[in-house]
Parts: structure tokens; sequence; C-alpha cells
């Protein structure tokens, strides 16, 4: 058996190793040419607008777009092309090099196309800062301003948007500074209230380790409009929070920032906050080194653009039957090696303190196995003896009675049973049947007279018997008008391996039918039964619309019910025999 | 039965006072970035689109969203889902500790009920961590059928990668060639099956979602430590980054030592280490396991290598708390009963100060570096007391 199993692995893993190349080899091919890459470099202004041709696109193709620059931008695409939003609640504030000195954009394209091409509007100048709202809402703009004296500074005019959820705004221009600081670490420059009123100035060093260390430069108190303020950031300096500036020798930086903040509480209710700050030089001196940071505001300047087209993989005919048959083999050897090492899914060992294995064999209904599988079953059952057989029934024989569940279904539905006999093979269980006749006997060699009951139930029982059909012959043998039989249906759980083991056969209808056939019984009703969710929810659903009379929806769980009862592991079918018109004489 | 009912209905008490809880605070469920982005811009998941988690980790609360959209039923349903999940996750552990140490099973059970963090964690910043816990705590339950565990495995890689890790100590326990190609077969067609119509559509972006946490640094862990980064999970890139394939991503973002998306390590043998480690705590652990008869103590080892696993990881978010802490649960059974509650509430305290730090305006204020390496090396501490007990134990 080991070698056979062997040989069936091997073989099996070979066939999945050969498909999955066949698999592979067409991805790996596409993924070494799935990128187009293109270097754009533009002169532009900031009052006209370029177009940028995309290189040919396929459906579903993305195309990126990086501009190396941090002023603000329009990208509109033609017709062919949709924008992709960056993100859904807004451009995140964010510090780093890439979000703060670059835009990018992705669009998708609708169709192929050889001529889409992508129009470009600058909003901002350049100029040597990246400006970000960090706190509120608000919005800049940025010009050039020249003062009395004819010096120069970068202007920016904040404002607060109207519907503003926040009392404060925080704009923050940002410079890249990559440096240790030194001991001698000081900041120094100008600037200038132009109009309307800020709250404060604050410079702030942001460090690799995101540690943000703030200094007042400037409140509303010192700052007037047109005044020029000289300020100096350095040892004298404390920190907004308390930290003396000597604490923060040492530490790598990685930008220097001014925040211009409004305070709506300056205002009146009508008015919207503003001001219009102007930047003039900015000197960093650190070490040895100093930096100069000068006010210039350009309207026309270069922006470098990198474009990406990226190819979107789609599937082709081929590549979906290799992944089907892959997918198919892999189930197949699974299960072949299952049956073949002899794997059996044992689910009173596994499911321990849930199933014990007193509720899998005892079906009455207090336990939760015997809510979920066995009392539909009974339910059920009646329904069909109510139906047929009527509500006075004179001798009924359960054949397999178990502990008499069938007499307490049989009473709580109002049939009338003169006598009812209990017959099973087990004794201990058989005593706890009471007040009743109770047979200790096996379906395949039933002690009774033929033709003797009226009824004769035979509920999951013929399973359990090598020989289904010889019970099923017996039965016959003893009932004079009508036979209940049902029997489980596991052709497909026994296949999956998940195989009750005290069920050692399994009982065919078709075979049954015919051996009715030939002793004069005909098969009035054959009901397939599943008892585990979902059909049964979906015929709960299906008989309470019933009621209400939704044809379309009743259809719809009829339908839903079919389809997944033949999927279902746990069913059974019921089956009614009755006797051909002339009863056979009672013997 | 009578443990059971009484276990149930602790839990039923704990969902009533969570609820009302919830409710008095205010608390609601935002959905998550990425499922607006996808609802706004009619993009599939996995197909159009490679979401941070596996498909049945991301689907149930994008399902949500599509179902009741963003209104308050939303934040109900999510709620609900949660609160689902935390309770099969207590009730998994329940039963695992059940069949390994009857006596211990309600208390502990009731222990990890009321773990403040596990709770938050799992209710109100839900993620799909938990959810995949269900699958493990399952396939260690089931762990004398391969069938199952195979299964179990294959359903929970489908949530979160990290049930996947759990094959390798299986197939080390597991003795003999049949058992182990039974927990492959079975969790390769598991995976396969519920991949299917990702892999039909778009095999590249399917497979997109994993290669992409290849470029991920690292978070919060000793091993961060060490490379000086202090972030949280990186900074937000734009959301239509992940409308494109991880190789492509590539080609747009350059390796850098602040971008966890697209990390590069300044000490580059750190990442090597932390497999190394992992790897062969998980292998020496499981080996000690291999072929055990008794199922206590191969569950407890098995949870210990998963808990090592988490240990040895370049990445820690106060979320996998939830993974580790239940882990620890099933490794420390053997431990006294006053022991193994010292060291379930040191690891809860701890967890509890990380997450924190984050949301603190004085730890902020001073910057996270120094007490996120307190919490560090807190953690470090009790990952050592735990494997020194471990040895010590073996030792005796």
């Amino acid at each position: 058996m080991e070698k056979k199993i062997a040989i069936v692995f091997s073989f099996t893993f070979l066939l999945i190793v050969v498909l999955s190349g066949f698999i592979a080899y067409p991805l790996l091919d596409f993924v070494q040419s799935d990128t187009v890459a293109k270097n754009y470099l533009f002169k532009v202004d900031t009052n006209s607008s370029v177009n940028i041709k995309v290189p040919q696109v396929n459906p579903s193709d993305r195309i990126y777009l990086v501009f190396n620059t941090s002023s603000r931008m329009k990208v509109e695409p033609s017709l062919t092309l949709k924008q992709l939003p960056y993100d859904i609640e807004g451009l995140p504030y964010d510090f780093e090099d890439w979000i703060l000195f670059q835009q990018r954009f992705c669009f998708i394209a609708n169709e192929s196309s050889s001529s889409s091409t992508l129009r470009l509007n600058l909003l901002d100048p350049q100029i040597p800062y990246s400006v970000k709202v960090f706190e509120g809402e608000a919005n800049f703009t940025l010009f050039n301003y020249i003062d009395n004296a004819s010096a120069n500074y970068v202007g920016i005019h904040v404002q607060a948007l109207t519907n503003q959820s926040s009392r404060f705004q925080q704009v923050m221009l940002i410079y890249p500074y990559h440096k240790v600081a030194e001991q001698n670490f000081q900041v120094r420059g100008s600037l200038k209230l132009i109009s309307g009123n800020i709250s404060y100035i604050t410079f702030f060093i942001i460090t690799k380790d995101r540690d943000w260390l703030p200094y007042r430069v400037v409140s509303s108190k010192q700052m007037n409009v047109s005044k020029t303020i000289d300020f100096n950031v350095n040892l004298n300096n404390q920190s907004i929070l308390g930290r003396t500036f000597s604490e923060d020798f040492g530490k790598q930086i990685q930008y220097v920032a001014f925040s211009i903040s409004l305070d709506s509480s300056q205002w009146q209710h009508s008015e919207v906050a503003y001001a219009d700050v102007g930047f003039g030089e900015i000197k960093i001196i650190n070490g040895n080194e100093s930096t100069i940071i000068e006010p210039k505001v350009l309207e026309e300047y270069p922006v470098n653009c990198n474009l990406y087209v990226f190819s979107k993989f789609h599937p082709t005919t081929i590549y979906t039957i290799s992944i089907l048959m892959l997918v198919f083999l892999v189930v197949a050897s699974t299960l072949m090696f299952a049956r073949l090492s002899g794997f059996k899914f044992q689910v009173r060992k596994f499911f321990g303190p849930l199933i014990t294995s007193e509720a899998v064999s005892d079906p009455r209904p207090n336990t939760y196995l015997a809510k979920l599988f066995h009392k539909p079953r009974y339910d059920r059952l009646v329904a069909l003896l109510l139906r047929f057989a009527g509500k006075k029934v004179s001798i009924l024989v359960d054949v397999g009675c178990g502990k008499g569940v069938l007499r307490d279904y049989l009473k709580e539905n109002g049939i009338d049973v003169n006598v009812y006999v209990g017959c099973d093979v087990d004794k201990e269980t058989l005593q706890e049947v009471s007040n009743t006749e109770r047979v200790l006997c096996d379906v395949q060699h039933m002690p009774f007279k033929q033709n003797i009951a009226d009824v004769i139930v035979c509920s999951e029982v013929l399973e359990h018997i090598p020989n289904p059909n010889l019970g099923f012959s017996e039965l016959l043998e003893v009932s004079k008008r009508w036979v209940f039989v049902s029997i489980p249906q596991e052709r497909l759980k026994n296949a999956l391996g998940f195989r009750y083991l005290e069920h050692i056969s399994e009982p065919n209808p078709s075979e049954f039918k015919h051996l009715a056939q030939n002793d004069k019984f005909e098969l009035v009703k054959v009901e397939k039964k599943t008892f585990a969710f979902p059909p049964s929810v979906f015929d709960k659903l299906r008989l309470r619309y019933e009621a209400f009379y939704r044809p379309i929806i009743v259809f719809l769980f009829k339908i839903l019910s079919i389809i997944s009862c033949n999927f279902s592991l746990i069913k059974t079918v019921i089956l009614v025999f009755r006797l051909k018109e002339n009863p056979r004489d009672i013997a | 039965m009578s443990r059971l009912r009484s276990f149930f209905q602790l839990e039923l008490l704990f969902f009533i006072i969570i609820s009302i809880v919830l409710v008095s605070l205010g608390f609601y469920s935002r959905a998550g970035f990425d499922d607006v982005f996808l609802r706004k811009t009619d993009l599939l998941p996995f197909v159009d689109f490679r979401p941070g988690y596996p498909p049945l980790g991301k689907l149930p609360y994008y399902s949500l969203l599509v179902l009741f959209s963003q209104t308050s039923a939303y934040s109900i349903s999510v709620y609900l889902f949660n609160m689902l999940t935390f309770f099969l996750v207590g009730t998994t552990l329940y039963f695992c500790i059940l069949k390994l140490n009857q006596k211990r099973a309600l208390s502990l059970g009731v222990i990890f009920l009321v773990m403040p963090s596990v709770i938050y964690l799992t209710i109100v910043y839900s993620h799909a961590d938990a959810l995949a816990l269900i699958f493990v705590l399952g396939a260690l339950y089931f762990i004398e059928n391969p069938w199952l565990c195979g299964v179990l495995c294959g359903i929970g890689a489908l949530v979160k990668f990290y049930p996947a890790v759990l094959l390798l100590p299986l197939l080390i326990y597991y003795k003999g060639i049949k058992k182990k190609t039974i927990l492959l077969y079975s969790f390769i067609l598991t995976a396969l099956l519920l991949s299917l119509p990702f892999l039909l559509l778009d095999p590249l972006m399917y497979v997109s979602v994993v290669t992409s946490h290849s470029l991920r640094g690292p978070s919060e862990s000793i091993f961060s430590m060490i490379d000086g980064y202090f972030g949280h999970t990186g900074f937000l890139h734009p959301t239509f980054d992940a409308t494109i394939y991880s190789w492509q991503f590539t080609t747009v973002y350059e390796p850098s030592s602040y971008d966890h998306f697209r990390y590069q390590w300044s000490i580059p043998v750190l990442p090597y280490i932390s497999i190394g480690l992992q790897i062969f705590s998980i292998v020496i652990i499981s080996w000690i396991a291999r072929g055990r008869k008794d199922q206590k103590e191969a569950v407890m080892l098995i949870s210990l290598s998963m808990f090592a696993y988490f240990a040895f990881s370049t990445f820690y978010n106060p979320i996998i708390h939830i993974v580790e802490i239940c882990c620890l649960v099933l490794a420390t059974l053997n431990w006294g009963k006053y022991a193994q509650l010292t060291i379930l509430v040191a690891f809860e305290t701890v967890n509890i100060f990380h997450s924190i730090i984050w949301f603190t305006p004085v730890f902020m204020s001073i910057g996270v570096m120094l007490p996120l390496s307190v919490a560090v090396i807190l953690r470090a501490i009790l990952y050592v007391t735990v494997f020194l007990n471990f040895a010590r134990r073996r030792a005796i």
C-alpha cells in the first residue's frame, strides 16, 4: 500500500509541477515587460498648461505620474483615462521627502488608445518651501512680495475656511535640512505681517525620529501689520514644551519648518480669519556651515516628470483552463491519497465536548444533535404518516425503535395507535421503552406473523445491517398496508471520508422499489430531506413565505433548497410504500 | 455540559456589558480606508486593488460596507461581527483548554474575556488577526487530525497569513509521510479552492497582496528599535498605490529607512537574524513535540512555537497581542496556577502600556522613543522569562 501511495503521490505531484510551470510561464513573461517608463522635463508657467502624451495603453492599464515638485498642480486626463483619487479623505499631511516635494497621480485606462493625453496646470509658483495645511481647514495662495525698502519676500495668504470645524488653523512651510544639530545651531531671518492677523509663528525642528521641537518665533502681540521682524532662534530660546534648546543638540534633523497659526476667536463672527505673511531671507548656521534660503518666487520654472504605464494582466483562455485543471488535479489527488491511505473523518473522536457519543446515538430531542438532525426527521415522518395512514392506526411496528421516541411524536401529533410494538437489537435501550409491547429482534429476522401490522416504520436502521434488501423484504412481509422507511443519503459524505463507522451498508432506494413491486407494494412517496444548514433554512423560509403566498420568493427558496440539498452532507430519503388495491388477507 | 453552559452564560453577560459600555461611550466604527476607496472607485478588491489582508480577512468588512454604506447600521453590523469574532475566539480557546486542562478552562476563558486590550483590540479597533485566531485554535484543538488541521490552517491563512506558519510545527510534529502529506494537501486544496475566483481573475494582483508584505519594514519590535525605526506602521501612501502590482510599486519608490512600505534596513542583517531565530525556535520546540502521544504536551509545545514566532518577529503591533496571549495561555498550562496568571497579567499590562503610548499626549510630547523602548524592553524580559521557564522545565 505504501508503494502504491508513493507512486500515486509522485505522479500527481509531477503533474501538478508541470501544470504549475504552464501557468507560471506566461505570468513571468508578462511581469518582465509590464512597465513602460518615460521621463519628461517641462518648463511650465503658472498661467499656461502643458500636454503630456501617454504611450499606447490597453484597458485597465495604470498610468502613474511622479512630479518632482512641491507645487500644487492639476492634471486633467483625456476621455480614455480615468483619474483615481489620491485617497478618500483628502491628501494626508505627512512629513516625508516624497510627499512634501513630489506630486503623484494615477489613472486607469478605460480602453485601448495610442492617443491619450494628460493636461498639466500648475497652481502655485515655485518657492523654496513645501507648504502644507497641518491643522484645521484653510486655503493658501503663494505670491511674490516686495516691500517699500525693495526687499523680497515669499508671500503666503492663509485663510480659514468659513465652515471650519476647528478654531485653529496651522499652515507649515517646510524646508529639507538633513544635518545633525551642532552646538551653535541657529536660524536667523526676517518676516513681515502684510495684512490680517496671526495667532503666532513657530519654528520647528523635525528630527529623523519624528520628534517635533517647536520654538516660538513671534506671537500676535509682537506682530503689527507692515512691521518687519527680525528673529533669531538660538541657544537663548526656550522650547515651547519647556525644554531647553541645548537638549536638542546632536539630533539628526530632517526638516526645519515655520508654522503660521490663525485663531478664529481673534476675529468677529462675521469675519473670516486670514493673514498675509512674508518670509524674507532665512539663514541657518550649523557648525561651520551656513545655509541661506532665498525668498525666490518663480512663476515659470522647470518641472521633472516620470511617467509609468503599468500593464494589467488579462487572463487568457489557456491560463484559465490550466488553473482549473490544476485545481481539479489537486482535488483528485487529495481525495485519492486520502482513500489510499485510509484516512477517515472521525466525528465522535474529534468533536469532543460538543458531540458526545451519547448525543450521536440518542435521538431524544433534548440533545444538540437530536435537535439539529433527528427532530426534523421525526417531524416529517409523522407528518407523512398522518397524511397517508390517517389518525387511527391499529397496529404499528417501530423497527429500530431505540428508546421509543417515535411513540412520543405520534402522541404529540394526535395519532391514535392501538398497539405500538417497539423492536430493537439493543436490550438495554429497549428496556427504557415503557408501557408498550417490546420485542428484542433483528430487522432481518423478525418474529412476527405475515401481514400483521397496519403500519411499519423503519427509520435510519437499514444502513446498520449488512444486507439492507433482506431487512426491507422482511418489513414488506410483516406489513399489511403501509411501510415507512427512511435511509440516509451518504454517498458524498462517504466519498469524502466522513463515514460513520456504524453505517456498514448503503441502502439503495431503487432496489427497494423493485423489491416492493415484486411484493405487490407501490412506492407512493419519495421525499429527500436535509436537516442541516443551509437547505433546512431555505425550506423553513419557503414554508414561511408560502403562508403569505409569494410565489417568486417561494420558488427562489425552493431552487436554493434543491441546489444546496445536493451539496449537503447530512440528508436522508423517506420512502412510503403502500400495498396495491387488493390487500393481502391477514394470515 | 454545565461548565460549557456557565461559560456561554458568562459570554452572554459580557456581550450585554460590552454593548452597554460601547453605546454609553459612543464608540462607532469607521469604515476602513481601503474599503471606502474601493466603494467610491468601483474597483474590485484582489483584482484591481491589493488590500492589506487576504480575502477572508478583508471581505467581511467590505461586504458590510457594501450592504450598509457608511451608516449607523454599518457601525452596528461591524460591532456585532467583531463581538461574534471575540466570543468565537473565547469559545475556541475555552474548548482547547477544556481538552487539555479541565480545571482551568473556565477561569482562563474568563481571564481572556476580561482582558481590556483584548476587548478593545478585537471589538473596537478590530483587525483580521482575531478572526484568524479562531482557525489557529481550531487546528490546535483538532491536532490529531491532519485533515482538519490542514483545512483550518488553509482557511486561516486566507484571513491573515500567520496561520500558515502553524504548518511548519505541525509538519514536524506529525510522524510519517502520510500525515504530513495529508496536512499539506488539505492546506493547499483549501487555500487553492478559496483563492480560485481571484486566481482566475488576476493572479498577479492576488500574489501581490502577499509579496507587498515582503517590502515592509519592522514595527515596534526590538529589531525596529535596534534599527532606529520608531514609526507605527508607517505613514500613509496614496491609496491608489495599491492599484499597481507590488513589483511595479518598487519602481516608483526608492527604499528608505523611513518608509515602512518600502523599507531599507539600516542594519541589513537584522531581518535575517529575526527569520533565523523564528525558524530555529519553531523547529527546536516542534522537534521536542514530535510524535508525542500526550496531546496536552503536543498542543502546549506547538503553541509555544507559535508564540516564539511572534516573539522573534521584526513586526509588533498591539493587535498581535491577542494571538500572542492565546498561544501563551496554552503554552503555560503546565505552569503553576499563580505563575501562569502572573505572566498573563504581565503581558497584558505591558501591552496596555504599549498601546496607550500612541494616544497619550504626555508620551507624544516627550517623544515616543523612550516609552516605546521601555515597552519593548519589558516585553523582551517577559519573552525571556517564558523561554527560560520552558528550558528549565525541559531540563528537569
